[in-house]
């Protein structure tokens, strides 16, 4: 049979179940702005029933554990959206870059160059004067000016490529931090579940995961303990249980990077093998600054040396086969680049011909103005022009161009003007940059759907929160009320005997 | 659905952030005038711009040759003006000479000086130089002059002339693939249907001898010589009137140009101020709006 002490222990209990609601409810407000806090709920019960005659009395209530609200899917999903979304972010920063580097608009852009190029050429084949010497400096300054913003475009392209490289040498000691952090995370989830869910420290360990992500794409699993298990897009390991398999960022002399042997390549370290997997990362901040360094820096560089050999090469043809003042031989108007194995880096040595560069022994005499030998002097007519009626046709001319990596003399691309297909190039790298925004734009619309659906379900409501502070209060006051009858019953008996 | 503070702040904060990017492109717009600024900003027009601005700038490079060339045909036209006047002159000092009133020694004398100087200005004529410096009718030789004379009259034998420099005329493009000559060929010109050099000095010859046949000979080729400049002055004359109407053509093409690349690239004035009137009052609402949401919690209440 139950007694008046029975009846004071269950409120006195209940006090306690309402003391520990308090603590989580004052827990909740605390972490209201916790980045990565998820409520959390004490989950009470009814205290174990004792049987007796007179039927079974009730023991009160008793905290069985406190839960934390969250939603496993949309967790997974936010820790692979993440990853989208630096990785997008990160390409259209850097298709920004390459895009003012470009950009026509603000500067007078290399388009203004090459036609300020062929305007001197105009000036040229219109001028008057027997040798045209003002015309062909002026021919010689201009050619100088698009040499030196081939020049700085290069080197530009070449400097953003750099930069990724020291970002990606940066990035992977951060992502081995959040690989070990993770995994010692799962070794004090293990010890501290034993008593009960480590609602915080799982808060703390997604929270790492999703910053992971926004690194490196990352699928992430947990075993049947309910620890996390980091994987590579791969299938390479990075946490398991406790056991962190970490990444390297190498310069290794074996196995160069294909567009700079000084670029480091990024290691697998895990399972007591060390191998190169730069080309299956994808995703996050690394993956998109991989992209840059090696496809889309290492692309404009391409593109960039493909167009300037097809000029090159195409100009220097007919400028051999005009005649300048000085002699009857063929001169190139650029320094050839024919003996290259490939056409890679042709921007980069692009400079003026012998012949022709006053600074190397040259002289402006020997640009080929004229189509046809003076006999009486033997070299090409001072008062002709008509062979840069010709250079100047290739402007718009269409020419067989050279495509990366093509070897001189072995064009493989399609048939187009110079100046269409600088304009293609840059419209191009517009319209990449363009779709980049784009992609950012969406993801950021994904990301801010799924960080509502997890507030949702996870983040304290301050509203909540103060209505259950009201409601715990009224209950302490009701459970209160109950140990001073009980107690005033008690002294009631004393006072009977 | 459950909405919680978070949310309604992130959302405050996200729009916040949209308006005010949307607002620095419309104050961009406003301040460079143009509506495209970068290549991103509309690829497909972007690539259209840069083929404009590229036609443009032939458009422009062939109106500076038109300009240009224009000198050089002038200075060619003036000459064979000059030389047809001169040998015209040369002409009517032949028919004084015929003149029986004229047979006198002492005329005949004072109209061969008369030829001599006329035969000097004629040579001077045909050796022009363009005001670049370059010898008119020396073709791609421009350096050498056109026609060189040997001899002297004081020897009593006229110096003969020959022409020394290229026979060809200079062209310039005004168009594409569109040419005109600048000059015309000096051999062609001078000597092409009656040699003027020969004919002035075979009449000095004919003066001096008294030779009525050989003045009569002489005066005819001076007419054919002098016609056959009349023609070649019209041909250049008609280089000019070409380059003219192409001038003009070009001037349209590039009018025309000008607003296209105007109607792609400029941006729309009153579109833009009143774009960045409703973007700023939009702005202004949403923080009046967020300052409003993010504040009052139940707490306020209890």
């Amino acid at each position: 049979m139950a007694g008046l002490f029975d009846a004071l222990g269950t409120a006195t209990r209940g006090l306690q179940v309402i003391q520990q609601g308090m603590a989580t409810t004052g827990h909740n407000i605390a972490n209201a702005d916790t980045e990565g806090y998820s409520r959390q709920r004490a989950v009470v019960a009814t205290g174990t029933p004792q049987a007796s005659r007179s039927g079974t009395i009730g023991s009160g209530a008793e905290q069985v554990s406190v839960e934390r609200a969250v939603d496993r899917f949309v967790t997974l999903r936010l820790v692979s959206e993440t990853s989208r979304l630096a990785e997008a972010e990160s390409q259209a920063a850097s298709y920004g870059e390459i895009e003012s580097i470009v950009n026509d608009q603000l500067t007078g852009g290399m388009s203004g160059e090459l036609g300020a190029f062929f305007s001197s050429l105009d000036d040229l084949a219109s001028a008057a004067e027997p040798g045209q010497a003002v015309a062909r400096s002026q021919v010689l300054a201009s050619g100088e000016s698009f040499i030196d913003l081939v020049h700085r475009w290069d080197s530009q392209f070449r400097s953003l490529q750099s930069d990724a490289d020291q970002t990606v040498v940066g990035l992977v000691p951060e992502i081995n931090n959040l690989i070990d952090g993770i995994a010692v995370l799962n070794g004090e989830i293990l010890e501290a579940e034993t008593l009960s869910p480590a609602n915080d420290l799982r808060d703390r360990q997604e929270q790492l995961i999703l910053e992971l992500s926004s690194r490196i794409e990352i699928s992430s699993l947990s075993d049947e303990q309910g620890l996390a298990s980091i994987r590579l897009v791969g299938g390479y390991s990075l946490v398991e249980r406790t056991e962190a398999n970490r990444l390297e960022a190498v310069v290794d002399p074996a196995n160069p990077n294909p567009s700079d042997p000084t670029f480091s390549q990024v290691y697998y370290d895990g399972g007591g093998s060390h191998f190169d997997i730069t080309s299956q990362l994808t995703g996050g901040k690394l993956g998109a600054v991989l992209e840059t360094r090696d496809a889309m820096a290492s692309g404009a560089i391409a593109d960039l040396d493909a167009f300037v050999y097809t000029f090159v090469d195409n100009f220097n043809t007919e400028h051999r086969n005009g005649f300048g003042l000085v002699d009857g031989a063929p001169h190139d108007f650029f320094q050839d680049m024919s003996g290259q194995a490939t056409i890679d880096g042709s921007a980069r040595q692009l400079r003026m011909a012998d012949d022709i560069d006053p600074s190397r022994g040259g002289s402006i005499d020997n640009i080929a103005a004229s189509a046809s030998i003076d006999p009486a002097t033997g070299a090409g007519f001072v008062g002709d022009t008509s062979q840069v009626e010709i250079l100047k046709d290739l402007r718009t001319r269409r020419v067989t161009g050279y495509l990366a990596g093509d070897i001189p003399g072995a064009p493989t691309g399609s048939l187009s003007g110079i100046s269409g297909s600088l304009i293609a190039m840059t419209s191009e790298l517009g319209q990449q940059s363009r779709l980049a925004q784009r992609t950012v734009a969406q993801q950021e619309a994904v990301i801010s759907r799924l960080q509502d659906r997890r507030d949702s379900i996870s983040a304290v409501s301050i509203d909540e929160e103060v209505a259950g502070l009201v409601k715990l209060q009224a209950s302490f006051q009701a459970n209160a009320r109950v140990v001073r009858t009980v107690t005033e019953m008690i002294q009631s008996l004393f006072d009977a005997f | 659905m459950r909405i919680t503070q978070s949310m309604i702040s992130r959302t405050g904060i996200n729009q916040l952030v949209a308006q005010r990017n949307r607002l620095a492109r419309t104050q961009e717009m406003a301040a460079t005038g143009r509506r495209i600024n970068r290549p991103s900003d509309d690829p497909i027009d972007y690539r259209k711009l840069l083929s404009l601005k590229d036609d443009l700038r032939q458009t422009g490079r062939f109106l500076r040759t038109i300009d240009q060339s224009r000198t050089r045909i002038r200075s060619t036209e003036e000459a064979l003006a000059g030389a047809a006047e001169a040998i015209d002159l040369v002409r009517v000092r032949g028919l004084e000479a015929m003149n029986a009133t004229n047979q006198r020694e002492s005329t005949r004398d004072a109209i061969k000086v008369q030829i001599e100087q006329l035969f000097d200005e004629l040579v001077s004529q045909a050796n022009v130089r363009s005001p670049g410096g370059g010898y008119v009718f020396s073709g791609r030789a421009s350096d050498q002059a056109a026609f060189t004379a040997v001899g002297d009259f004081s020897s009593g034998v006229p110096p003969t002339v020959s022409f020394t420099g290229d026979a060809s005329a200079t062209r310039v493009e005004i168009g594409e693939d569109v040419f005109v000559d600048v000059t015309r060929d000096g051999q062609a010109a001078f000597q092409g249907a009656a040699d003027a050099f020969s004919a002035v000095t075979a009449l000095w010859t004919a003066v001096d001898q008294g030779d009525d046949v050989g003045m009569r000979a002489a005066v005819d080729d001076l007419e054919s010589a002098r016609d056959h400049l009349f023609l070649e002055r019209a041909a250049i004359g008609g280089s000019e009137s070409k380059a003219n109407s192409f001038e003009d053509r070009l001037r349209l093409q590039e009018e025309e140009i000008t607003s296209q690349l105007s109607y792609i690239e400029d941006a729309d004035a009153f579109e833009v101020y009143s774009d960045l009137v409703s973007q700023e009052s939009a702005l202004q609402a949403s923080l009046e709006v967020s300052s409003r949401i993010l504040q009052p919690t139940l707490l306020d209440y209890i």
